[in-house]
């Protein structure tokens, strides 16, 4: 199977899977409200508490282990984003040269812990955003906003988008194997028929939204997109909001690696 | 609402009703048709005839056409449409444009959603739907891992959800085995709903339809008994098509 057709499978599996891993039936707005708790919490660390922000991967662990997530599947998916991300404090190092710690060979400046403690916070953010899509599903997220009273122009727009990329991937699949079998010594397409294909798989895509959009309309849409409703269990969900909530209050106040360490290093000491 | 008044059991009523994409070329020509009440109703004709061109206009996909058409009494015109779209249910000739969503479930269930009914409600009607086509043990299963036979089962299903009185079929049968052929014409023939089924299969046309409509150059040819046309070898041959696979053997 082809990149494009593991992606197009990816992302009707990203519809599904809440389904299987949803062990404890959670509403998704619980979901959704912590994530977005941590995401608030690791903006909030000063550009310099490196170490206080390294307790905030034990909530990604967690959740890695608990839902049953494939790191190297993970990783393989979202390193454009990562990569993104890693490179926002990249100047740091070169703005702020003052000497934070002096090793043997090694001078530690604040510019570099700072660059660190920014790449973390976009990785931190990518991954929590990364497990919840992948664990609560696109239609469940968007049964949460509805709930939220976000409007429905956005919540509709969202699952229009996420069906518009599946045609598109679908009809980029058909025509790169088309392209293909005709082509099969040339690697990748060839520079000059890059507008054509571009153009017609535009048009190609757009006759095909138009299909699916017909179809929607004639089983009663109008603009509305009725998103589905999974049984959820309220004591387990109200049960994590308050669980986790208490744990990142914890994970953002006290820096535990640094107290492990001390008492490592005391414990050596000694 | 205003119901135009039609001669008792007929469900579908086509006056003069011409129809062309461009100025200058009629697709659908002085279309004069009336489908009674139940009744299984074959159209035929070769590639670009404007069989499917017929079958969106009874939806209201395309408008802009000349003369008159009614579903039950109701123009099809803007204003009805969501009335006649509650009352028509139309299957792609892609099952892939027909099916959008993740599963089987979520596809089927989501006309009855869309019609406000409840949790319940929608759960009834989707098990209903899978019943007819007899697919219940794929309620759960995910669209992208079906098969084209399974895929235009499905599609009929989430038709059936909506409960239609009139169900339009594009093109069944293509790309069907003939396993899933078979087990299709059986479920088209248990449908009691009122249906128009195009198609180039005159064998599927011959299984299913009493009355068979030949389109040319978007013209009805000749309407009539579905034996009597489909065993019309010259006829047949005109018009860019040829006897039923299982007339050739006789």
């Amino acid at each position: 199977m082809n990149k494009l057709g593991e992606a197009a499978r990816e992302i009707h599996k990203s519809d599904y899977v809440n389904n299987d891993r949803e062990k404890l039936g959670l509403h998704p707005l619980s979901r959704i409200f912590i994530t977005f708790l941590y995401l608030l919490l690791v903006v909030s660390f000063s550009n310099y508490d490196l170490i206080g922000l390294a307790n905030m991967v034990l909530y990604l662990l967690f959740h890695i282990i608990w839902y049953d997530i494939s790191i190297k599947t993970m990783l393989k998916r979202i390193w454009p984003v990562l990569l993104l991300t890693g490179i926002i404090g990249i100047a740091n190092p070169f703005i702020n040269r003052e000497v934070l710690l002096e090793l043997e060979y090694v001078t530690i400046t604040y510019g570099m812990v700072s660059m660190v403690t920014l790449m973390l916070k976009g990785i931190f953010c990518v991954m929590a955003s990364y497990i919840l899509t992948i664990t609560v599903g696109i239609g469940q997220i968007c049964y949460a906003f509805q709930v939220l009273h976000m409007p429905e122009e956005i919540v509709t727009m969202i699952m229009l988008m996420h069906r518009y990329l599946m045609l598109l991937i679908k009809e980029v699949e058909r025509m790169q194997q088309a392209y293909k079998l005709r082509a099969s010594k040339q690697k990748g397409l060839q520079f000059l028929t890059w507008g054509s294909f571009v153009g017609l798989l535009l048009l190609r895509s757009m006759d095909r939204a138009q299909e699916v959009y017909e179809s929607m309309k004639l089983r009663g849409f109008h603009g509305k997109m009725q998103t589905s409703f999974l049984k959820s269990n309220k004591r387990a969900s109200i049960f994590y909001i308050f669980f986790w909530g208490i744990v990142l209050f914890f994970l953002r106040m006290i820096p535990i690696f640094s107290l492990v360490g001390n008492l490592f290093w005391k414990g050596t000491g000694q | 609402m205003i119901l135009y008044k039609m001669a008792a059991g007929i469900d579908i009523e086509c006056r003069d009703m011409n129809f062309s994409y461009q100025k200058d070329r009629k697709i659908l020509h002085n279309i004069n048709l009336s489908i009674q009440h139940g009744e299984s109703l074959g159209l035929i004709g070769a590639n670009g005839v404007g069989k499917s061109t017929f079958l969106k206009l009874l939806v209201g996909l395309l408008t802009g056409y000349e003369g008159e058409i009614y579903i039950q009494g109701q123009a099809v015109v803007k204003k009805n449409l969501i009335d006649i779209r509650r009352k028509i249910g139309y299957v792609f000739q892609d099952s892939d444009s027909q099916l959008f969503m993740s599963t089987v479930y979520e596809d089927v269930a989501f006309g009855p959603r869309n019609y406000g009914y409840s949790n319940i409600e929608t759960e009834e009607k989707v098990r209903n739907a899978l019943r007819k086509v007899k697919i219940e043990k794929l309620k759960d299963r995910q669209i992208y891992r079906m098969s084209g036979g399974e895929k235009k089962l499905a599609s009929i299903a989430t038709i059936l959800a909506i409960e239609p009185e009139v169900i339009l079929l594009d093109e069944p049968s293509i790309a069907l085995d003939p396993r899933n052929r078979r087990n299709l014409i059986q479920i088209l023939n248990e449908m009691m709903e009122t249906k128009i089924i195009a198609s180039h299969d005159l064998d599927l046309i011959l299984d299913t339809c009493e009355r068979t409509v030949l389109l040319a150059e978007g013209n009805i040819i000749k309407q009539g008994k579905t034996k009597e046309i489909l065993q019309d070898k010259s006829l047949l041959e005109t018009y860019g098509l040829e006897l039923p696979l299982c007339m050739q053997k006789q």
